[in-house]
């Protein structure tokens, strides 16, 4: 402290007071008119601050006080309505107080409790005349939920279900396509069902594997060269269920060409001249999922009959598909049976009466068609020809049993002649109902036939 | 029936090998021989597959015996769907179209449908079970005239494109090519064997038409509503703003709030030395003490000092109530001075500033120092104050006191400068 309080010798602190202004302030004479102060900008502020204390009519002309209406609370409404008499309205005038949509009386049946649906199904029937929009699930929901409540009443149905027919009738030049109106029907084909296959099972193998050959055959490179995946072995071929240890699958067998050509006519032709039994080969196994349909119709197969010369005659038979499979490659090394068959030989033969007469009945039980009566007789005689059968081994005999059988058909057919004309009237369903291409293919003796026979 | 006629083929088989000529003979036994080659092509042959060929080969020309586990088998020949010359399609039915297989009959149909009228009642959809079972089945019927008659047809477009027409409907028909090999496959149920009847090569796909051109309103519908799978909702979180950028500014937010923390802080810290000028000011009146050799210099600072000790340490009045009355004798003698040197108040005035200027360079780091000067000056002071009491004390009047009160505030200002001036005067010297 004594050291720094010896550096400073002296200490000197000048003044530099500013003087004052050597004159007097300018004062400017600024104008202030007193007219100003009367201006409406001057007051505009007063005005805004202030409430305007102004109270003309709070009710607006309806005073809430219902007190001073004579006789509102009798009743007496006549004061809210105004007198229209002494009004003169011009006729256009007039014409404009009417109600809308006209006196209400509509031909539409409807319902109850009626859905706010229809309300768009309205606007979308009217629409679809025309031919260009496509309906909504929802809307085409609801219009068939209109459509069937109109068809309450049994007459109804049967009198819709008999148009159905006679529309198919109709030519078929008046048919319009629905959502192209340029196109035009060329040719139509009934759908009926196909009721010589009544009886047998039909299943449906798709294979989701290559069945071309593996070999470098002359045939097998002719097939490629036209394009054919498959060739005609693979259209006669025969699949047997097989099991080894616990695992089901399909075994494929296949013919020579040769062979097929033979089993093709064959199947065409009964009576032709070929040399039985065929012989197929074991080709490949197959892994198969089953689908069982569960109505028996969901699949069918549609052949097409056209008669060129008669149109109206062409027809569209379908046939019910029992189920449907899907067969996948099996692995080589997948377990194999023991009892494994490597070759069929396939005979194909008539059928049997046993067999003709399940068909007849299954015939009876799907379409309704041939006579129950005849069927039962057929199956009691049957079972007394087995009978005999078994009792009697001899070869001698057999040609004597059938010999009877005609005879007692002989004697039906004498004693009942109205069975007879019901039959006749049978025959002539059955026939007409194939087309001619039909019955050019039909190669087995059909009941026809047989009645034939019978007479003779 | 059937074992007993296969044995009768068999039997016939024999006769006419028997019957046949040698040459015949010979050619059946080279159509066996190409049957094995074959097989041998066409099968996956193992060793054991190629051992046993070759014992089939070698046993042929021997004797007639048929291949090694080979299945004897006679089957009907049941007809065919479809002969060579016609077009076969596969069609999938949906579930809004029905066919019946059994003709129709109005009466039969009347009683079934009034049987159903009581069940209808407790559906709620029962006006589309109606028209699917009116409008959306296929049927048939025998005619008048034996024929069959349909309600349902096929019609082929000129465009080549098909539709399936059931009454006054048209439903659309897609026409689709199977690219994978499909059979149609007759079962033979006692023979245990599945026998290939034809094949499809294309397949029918049904779908509802939109419009219909008949006079009323008759759309297809489904037959029974899909029943709809409960669909999984997730969980969706809005977010209107970047996340992100709402963490830098809460941490932005947390960092303001920390600085605005140091800045208290730090006010508060120059409160503080605020505070300790003041024992600076007291380190500066320690300056005094080494030179207090002159007599009248240390009588102006004590009396300054103790002006200063009865302003802070009033509530320690108890203490030092035996020094009171030696502060009053001492304003009696400063009221002289005041008096005497009134010209040179300005002067004054210019040395305090700059007093306050040295005390301000002074360091914080001596406030303790001069707090413990202070003391053991005031305690010096004490001791030299009761002589210079009792010099004054004779030659007092009444009428001196009654100036000395009313110019007591006053005279306390006079005192401290002029012990200002005269340390500036020491210095000079």
């Amino acid at each position: 402290m004594e050291n720094r309080r010896q550096d400073y010798i002296l200490r000197v602190r000048y003044h530099n007071p500013l003087p004052p202004p050597p004159f007097p302030p300018k004062l400017i004479n600024i104008p202030n008119p007193v007219k100003q102060y009367a201006l409406p900008n001057f007051v505009s502020t007063l005005v805004q601050e202030k409430k305007i204390p102004i109270e003309n009519d709070i009710e607006l002309g309806m005073p809430l006080d219902l007190a001073g209406i004579t006789g509102f609370f009798e009743g007496d409404t006549s004061w809210m309505h105004s007198d229209l008499s002494s009004v003169n309205l011009d006729p256009i005038d007039r014409s404009l107080l009417k109600v809308a949509g006209g006196s209400g009386s509509t031909h539409l049946e409807v319902p109850f409790l009626r859905r706010t649906e229809y309300i768009s199904s309205e606007v979308a029937r009217a629409a679809s005349n025309r031919g260009n929009l496509r309906l909504t699930a929802s809307t085409s929901k609801a219009l068939a939920e209109q459509r069937g409540r109109s068809l309450r009443e049994v007459p109804k149905q049967l009198e819709a279900i008999n148009e159905s027919f006679d529309v198919v009738q109709q030519p078929l030049e008046q048919l319009k396509h629905p959502t192209k109106p340029d196109l035009k029907p060329v040719s139509a084909w009934n759908l009926l069902p196909n009721t010589s296959m009544a009886g047998i099972q039909h299943l449906m193998l798709r294979v989701a594997d290559d069945l071309s050959e593996r070999s470098h055959s002359y045939s097998s490179l002719v097939n490629l060269q036209e394009g054919h995946n498959l060739t005609k072995r693979h259209e006669v071929a025969l699949f047997m269920p097989s099991s080894a240890e616990g695992e089901e699958f399909l075994s494929y067998y296949l013919p020579s060409e040769e062979t097929a050509e033979e089993i093709q006519a064959k199947v065409n032709d009964a009576s032709a001249d070929v040399h039985e039994p065929f012989v197929y080969n074991h080709f490949r196994n197959f892994d198969a999922s089953m689908h069982v349909n569960s109505t028996g119709l969901e699949d069918l197969c549609l052949t097409f009959h056209t008669d060129k010369d008669h149109p109206e005659a062409n027809q569209v038979l379908y046939t019910p598909i029992y189920a449907r499979s899907t067969l996948k490659r099996r692995h080589v090394r997948a377990p194999v049976s023991l009892d494994a068959v490597d070759g069929i030989e396939l005979s194909l033969r008539d059928l049997n009466d046993e067999e003709s007469l399940q068909l007849k009945r299954a015939r009876y039980d799907t379409f309704g068609l041939g006579n129950i009566k005849d069927l039962e007789e057929e199956e009691e005689k049957l079972r007394s020809v087995e009978g005999s059968l078994n009792e009697e081994l001899s070869e001698e005999e057999k040609p004597a049993e059938s010999r009877e059988q005609l005879e007692s058909a002989e004697q039906t057919n004498g004693v009942k002649p109205e069975t007879q004309a019901q039959n006749m009237s049978a025959s002539e369903s059955q026939a007409n109902s194939p087309a001619p291409p039909v019955e050019e293919g039909n190669t087995q003796p059909s009941p026809v036939e047989q009645l034939q026979n019978e007479e003779d | 029936m059937s074992d007993s006629k296969e044995d009768i083929r068999n039997g016939q088989e024999e006769d006419d090998l028997f019957s046949e000529n040698e040459d015949n003979h010979t050619s059946q036994q080279d159509e066996l021989i190409n049957g094995h080659i074959e097989n041998d092509s066409e099968t996956a042959v193992s060793d054991d597959g190629l051992f046993s060929n070759t014992e089939e080969a070698t046993e042929a020309p021997e004797a007639d015996v048929p291949v090694k586990k080979v299945l004897e088998v006679a089957v009907p020949n049941f007809k065919s769907p479809a002969s060579a010359s016609n077009d076969v399609f596969h069609a999938h039915i949906p579930n809004f179209l029905s066919v019946e297989q059994t003709p129709y009959d109005p009466e039969q149909y009347a009683a079934e449908a009034e049987a159903d009228a009581a069940l209808l009642e407790h559906d709620a959809h029962w006006g589309q079970r109606i028209k699917h079972k009116v409008d959306n089945t296929v049927r048939w019927r025998l005619g008048p005239s034996g024929s069959y008659q349909s309600n349902a047809q096929i019609v082929q477009w000129s465009d080549g494109s098909y539709s399936l027409r059931i009454g006054n409907d048209i439903y659309d028909t897609q026409n689709k090519l199977i690219s994978q090999p499909t059979f149609v496959t007759a079962s033979h149920e006692a023979q245990h064997l599945l026998r290939v009847q034809t094949s499809f090569k294309s397949s029918f796909t049904f779908l509802p038409s939109a419009i219909n051109t008949a006079t009323r309103s008759k759309l297809p519908s489904m037959r029974l509503t899909t029943v709809q799978v409960p669909s999984r909702s997730v969980q969706e979180i809005i977010i209107e703003k970047d996340p992100e950028l709402l963490k830098r500014q809460a941490e932005k937010y947390e960092e303001e709030r920390s600085r605005a923390r140091r800045r208290l802080e730090k006010r508060k810290q120059l409160n503080n030395y605020q505070n300790g000028t003041g024992e600076e000011e007291e380190d500066y009146s320690s300056f005094y003490g080494p030179r207090s050799t002159y007599s009248e210099q240390n009588e102006i600072i004590d009396s300054d000092r103790m002006d200063r000790l009865k302003r802070i340490k009033q509530e320690g009045a108890g203490q030092y109530r035996g020094y009171n009355k030696d502060l009053e004798e001492n304003e009696e003698d400063d009221l002289g001075d005041f008096i005497a040197e009134e010209e040179e108040e300005e002067e004054q005035e210019e040395e305090q500033e700059e007093d306050e200027e040295d005390e301000e360079e002074v360091g914080a780091g001596s406030d303790i120092k001069g707090f413990d000067a202070d003391k053991e000056a005031s305690v010096a002071r004490a001791t030299i104050n009761k002589y210079e009491d009792d010099e004054v004390i004779p030659s007092a009047v009444e009428t001196d006191r009654s100036e000395t009160v009313t110019e007591t505030s006053v005279g306390d200002g006079s005192v401290q400068r002029r012990v200002k001036r005269r340390i500036v005067e020491s210095d000079s010297e």
